[in-house]
């Protein structure tokens, strides 16, 4: 299976993506100044969407994501049983928020990069906020199907 | 605690080719895994897939440990060798012989690791065998020879001990008579 075809996700729950973009949007350009990117993606590593700087390459930071947040789970279940939720990362020139979106089995990821100056209960918060609405849009969606 | 001699093997495949199931058949301690359900074509062949790493032990006698690092088969996660690659003592790359292409895989890998590949031993292994496979071996010879690449090929089954050990004795000689 390469990962040069395009991904279609099989059979799975799929957001509303309107919504999901408007809660990106929200995000990124109202909400938090600081917020240089947000990325929404599979938890197997492909991209769904991103808001924010251009990205050159949007799914090796999906990946990348995806890698992140397993190792962080697999860590923390080591330790005490319990499975990751977020994964924090902090460097000198700003932080990596990764954050599973509670729908359809954790289908998907979201990444939130911010320079430094972030208040981080500001960006947890917010972050959160934007995930809540993420899970509410799977809803959107099937009520949306015929 | 004591410091043992330990060596990093790091495996490397498409997806499917058996690298999970090797280390986990193998290793001396529970393997630390970082499986997730598949979201895409892949979930047609198995329902879970590695999206770091997978990583066991397996002990060579006389305190020296052998490291087992499995990474991702697909292509976009191509950084998590950057991350093992450290001292790395060599790479094996296993080949699906069950699968429907198993050449298409190794085409994949190979380019997905090119560059990598080259700057360490590596063994080809042939996994998941049923029947006679001397034309397939002869392919994957040529296909690596295509590549820039020579070095061993065989035939194994990753879930057998004694199949490691040879995979091991293998990377060894590669280390100690080539020039990488």
């Amino acid at each position: 299976m390469s990962d040069r075809q395009k991904h279609i996700p099989v059979l799975l729950p799929t957001p509303d993506r309107r919504q999901c973009e408007m809660a990106l949007d929200e995000l990124v350009a109202r909400n938090v100044d600081g917020i240089s990117l947000a990325l929404l993606a599979y938890r197997d590593g492909h991209p769904y969407l991103f808001r924010g700087k251009e990205l050159q390459n949007a799914g090796k930071l999906a990946a990348m994501a995806s890698s992140m947040a397993a190792l962080s789970g697999t860590m923390l279940r080591e330790i005490d049983s319990d499975s990751g939720e977020m994964t924090l990362l902090q460097g000198k020139k700003g932080k990596i928020i990764i954050v599973q979106v509670p729908a359809a089995n954790n289908l998907m990821l979201l990444a939130v990069h911010t320079t430094e100056e972030v208040n981080l209960g500001l960006l947890l918060a917010h972050t959160k906020s934007c995930v809540t609405k993420v899970a509410a849009s799977f809803g959107a969606a099937q009520a949306g199907q015929p | 605690m004591d410091r043992k001699i330990t060596y990093k093997l790091v495996f490397i495949g498409a997806p499917g080719s058996g690298k999970s199931t090797c280390i986990g058949a193998v290793s001396d301690i529970p393997v630390v895994s970082t499986d997730v359900a598949c979201t895409d074509g892949l979930a047609s062949i198995k329902e879970t897939t590695t999206v770091a790493l997978d990583y066991g032990e397996m002990s060579l006698g006389d305190g020296e440990r052998l490291l087992l690092y499995g990474l991702p088969g697909q292509s976009r996660f191509t950084f998590m060798f950057d991350t093992v690659a450290e001292n790395l003592a060599g790479v094996v790359m296993l080949i699906d012989a069950s699968s429907a292409a198993p050449l298409e895989g190794l085409e994949e890998t190979l380019r997905t690791y090119a560059g990598r590949i080259g700057e360490t031993p590596f063994v080809a292994a042939i996994n998941k065998v049923q029947g006679n496979v001397d034309a397939l071996r002869e392919q994957v010879a040529e296909t690596l020879r295509r590549h820039g690449l020579v070095g061993p090929v065989i035939v194994v089954d990753a879930r057998r001990r004694e199949d490691m050990a040879l995979i091991f004795d293998l990377v060894f000689l590669c280390a100690e008579y080539s020039d990488v």
